[in-house]
């Protein structure tokens, strides 16, 4: 391959999509390398997590899009825009694995308790889907206070398909759904979860807070050194 | 309104997030991605790194047994295939070889660098002038990545290319025991950088090859290369002030540059972190007396414009935490003036010699945590204000195991006597330190015991209620959820798991 004459992105990603749909995964590889896509979703989504995850969590997440996008296509299901699948898939998969992965050890942690060092059991985990679960439901319970039907219908699609593991939900599938128009679901889409949000604070749910000290907990990073 | 539990609230909080990132329209920022130049092409070992788990994760999409083993073949083969060419491609750094002329920029045309610098006693002739950063090499000798190039070496047999050391020295590229944080901390450094301009020239040869400044110019490469900065602050590092070599130099000129500017100490001091975080203070004092009902948002944002004024990064946990430490050195402060009567500068001096000691006295804010526990406790913070005055802690660390007596009395007492002490010998205070660490000792031991003992009592008096429970509670959902049930299920699969394979490990069948 003469990486000099790729010069056509748009035109290899499609090509990639078509060998995913013929369910040749060497053609896919090839093609999506072309693109140069891969090279720059690392990139990318590196930067965002920068910190937080290795290259090689990254790459993973990467890979398991890619592995991802192959099988939905192979099956003949269907993917609005291959790069937004996989930007979204690969932030989806970097979002929880930054969750559940050990923090690393600092010296201090170290010279504590063992204890109080902070590990992700499998105990956890469990209790971690159990709490998803458990969002969800709360989330259900709180969509009739949320609005009018159509502003519920997008709402409750929107957690069908975090249910379902759904990647990527365009406004038009979202549209195709509820029966309503892609305009309408644009403009009720951020206007459901902005009132998702506050019927949740109101039901108890500290969401203002959690955020704030997300921001504040991250690892601290040492003084700018002179130069 | 009953609330939430952290960890619901937290996992709500996800949930939103979720729903958010899935139904994003991303449209623009797609486009974003697919404009990138190509500098942001990985390296032939990372472009391999990513295909192999690229090629394992498909395979193991890949349903059938036959076509999984003949596709692995052909996988394994294209990506033997892209790994070559991208080794191929001339990555758009430095040319290896040429020399590389300074140019004119803003009015300064190259010129010779007077007074004539000397660099380890020996005078060498240096021009200045102009070059753009792109034509520079990061020096691929360089003894503060010495480790790395030689691990690089025997992984791959070969130098690293350009873009590699680049991507060494971003910590972008994983070596074997190289811990993950950034070790050559190019992020501060392009954030100092892009806020105050490079003030002190790095030096090239003739050639272009980078005799002092390696972190400066991969730092300015990360301006070039990462969203973080704006337009401006990129076209700034697009061109750099170097100083070069002149045709006449030797090697003994490279070697005394070498020499001089990474082995000798140029005693420069930074200042204390003390000062630097009163700055900070005061900029976010300014900044809350102006709006003092600002909302949880709004703070946030003030702490981000804050940081990124004293060139902190995107990130406000430095703004928090310099924030946090000033408000204790300042309690600190007020108690041993105002109440204790001390002398204002002897008390400023101590705030700063123990200005660390204050990040670890403000962490831990829920209750049985250090910060809460002295925010309830006046008479414990003044006891530790005391000991911390008076030189009583060996170390920070030690901070940090005050939570274990804020309820001991026994402990406290010992600390009592120890803040009593007016030491004036060092044996005197080394004996006063170990009566500290006696009382902190003994903090810790009661801790442990409590621990072991309440994870036994929990789990006796839970296993004592379970089977105490009529089994018609379990079909009654209006007595227990079925999601409860549920959740109970997992747990005892997982003790059952534990207690198959670890402690109590299946007997081997044996073999007749």
């Amino acid at each position: 391959m003469d990486e000099a004459t790729t010069k056509d992105p748009c035109g290899e990603l499609e090509r990639a999509a078509q060998a995913a749909r013929a369910g040749d995964p060497v053609e896919m590889v090839r093609s999506l390398y072309a693109s140069r896509i891969l090279d720059k979703l690392a990139f990318r989504i590196h930067r965002e997590y920068f910190g937080k995850l290795t290259k090689e969590d990254i790459d993973e997440c990467l890979a398991e899009a890619v592995a991802d996008a192959f099988q939905t296509l192979s099956r003949g299901e269907p993917i609005n825009f291959l790069v937004a699948y996989l930007l979204k898939a690969t932030r989806n998969m970097a979002c929880d694995l930054a969750i559940i992965k050990p923090e690393p050890m600092s010296d201090e942690l170290a010279d504590g308790l063992a204890a109080d060092l902070p590990r992700r059991t499998i105990a956890e985990r469990h209790i971690r889907d159990d709490l998803r679960v458990a969002a969800l439901a709360h989330a259900r319970r709180l969509l009739p206070l949320i609005g009018q039907e159509n502003i519920r219908r997008v709402m409750e699609v929107i957690l069908d398909a975090i249910e379902q593991g759904v990647v990527d939900l365009t406004d038009a599938r979202i549209a195709e759904l509820t029966d309503l128009s892609e305009e309408t679901v644009r403009r009720l889409k951020n206007r459901a979860l902005q009132r998702l949000r506050h019927q949740a604070e109101l039901a108890g749910f500290d969401l203002n807070q959690y955020q704030v000290l997300d921001e504040d907990d991250r690892p601290f990073i040492s003084d700018n050194e002179e130069i | 309104m009953k609330q939430a539990s952290d960890e619901l609230s937290l996992e709500f909080n996800r949930l939103i997030e979720r729903a958010e990132q899935i139904s994003a329209d991303v449209g623009d920022e797609v486009e974003e991605i697919l404009a990138l130049d190509d500098t942001h092409l990985l390296s032939a070992v990372e472009v391999k790194d990513l295909l192999d788990k690229v090629v394992k994760a498909v395979e193991r999409r890949i349903a059938v047994v036959g076509d999984r083993k003949r596709m692995a073949t052909k996988l394994q083969a294209l990506v033997d295939e892209l790994v070559q060419a991208r080794e191929k491609i001339a990555l758009p750094l430095a040319a290896e070889n040429g020399n590389v002329e300074l140019i004119e920029m803003k009015g300064i045309k190259p010129r010779p660098v007077k007074p004539t610098p000397v660099f380890h006693t020996r005078e060498v002739p240096l021009m200045e002038g102009y070059v753009r950063t792109r034509d520079i090499n990061l020096w691929d000798s360089n003894e503060r990545i010495e480790i790395h190039l030689q691990q690089f070496n025997r992984k791959h047999g070969r130098k690293p290319n350009p873009q590699e050391l680049l991507d060494i020295m971003f910590c972008h590229l994983k070596l074997d025991g190289v811990p993950e944080e950034d070790q050559f901390k190019i992020p501060p450094l392009a954030r100092s950088i892009a806020a105050n301009g490079l003030r002190k020239p790095p030096i090239i040869s003739r050639t272009g090859k980078l005799l002092d400044g390696n972190r400066r110019v991969a730092a300015c490469y990360y301006i070039l290369t990462s969203d973080e900065f704006s337009i401006e602050q990129k076209q700034r590092v697009e061109y750099i002030m170097m100083w070069q070599l002149t045709e006449h130099s030797d090697s003994e000129d490279e070697d005394a540059i070498i020499v001089s500017l990474n082995f000798e100490d140029d005693h420069k001091q930074k200042w204390p972190e003390y000062v630097k975080a009163r700055k900070v203070y005061e900029q976010w004092e300014a900044a809350i007396a102006t709006d003092p009902n600002a909302s949880p948002r709004r703070l946030l944002e003030i702490r981000r414009e804050i940081s990124k004024r004293f060139a902190l990064g995107p990130d406000v946990a430095d703004v928090t935490r310099y924030i946090k430490m000033v408000t204790g050195a300042n309690e600190f402060e007020d108690y041993h003036i105002a109440t204790k009567k001390r002398d204002r500068y002897e008390v400023k001096h101590k705030a700063s010699e123990y200005f660390q000691y204050f990040d670890e006295l403000a962490k831990g804010e829920s209750p049985g945590k250090l910060a809460y526990e002295l925010g309830k406790k006046e008479e414990f913070k003044h006891l530790v204000f005391e000991l911390l005055y008076t030189d009583k802690f060996k170390n920070w660390k030690q901070i940090r195991d005050l939570r274990f007596i804020v309820d001991n009395d026994e402990a406290r007492g010992i600390l009592n006597d120890a803040a009593a002490v007016n030491w004036r010998t060092k044996e005197e205070l080394e004996d006063v330190q170990e009566k500290v660490e006696d009382a902190l000792a003994m903090g810790r031991t009661k801790q442990a015991e409590q621990r072991l003992l309440g994870k036994n009592t929990r789990i006796e008096t839970f296993v004592h209620w379970l089977l105490d429970l009529p089994i018609g509670a379990f079909q009654d959902p209006n007595q227990i959820k079925p999601e409860n049930i549920r959740r109970l299920h997992n747990a005892l699969k997982f003790v059952d798991n534990i207690i198959g394979q670890q402690l109590f490990p299946a007997p081997e069948v044996e073999r007749e």
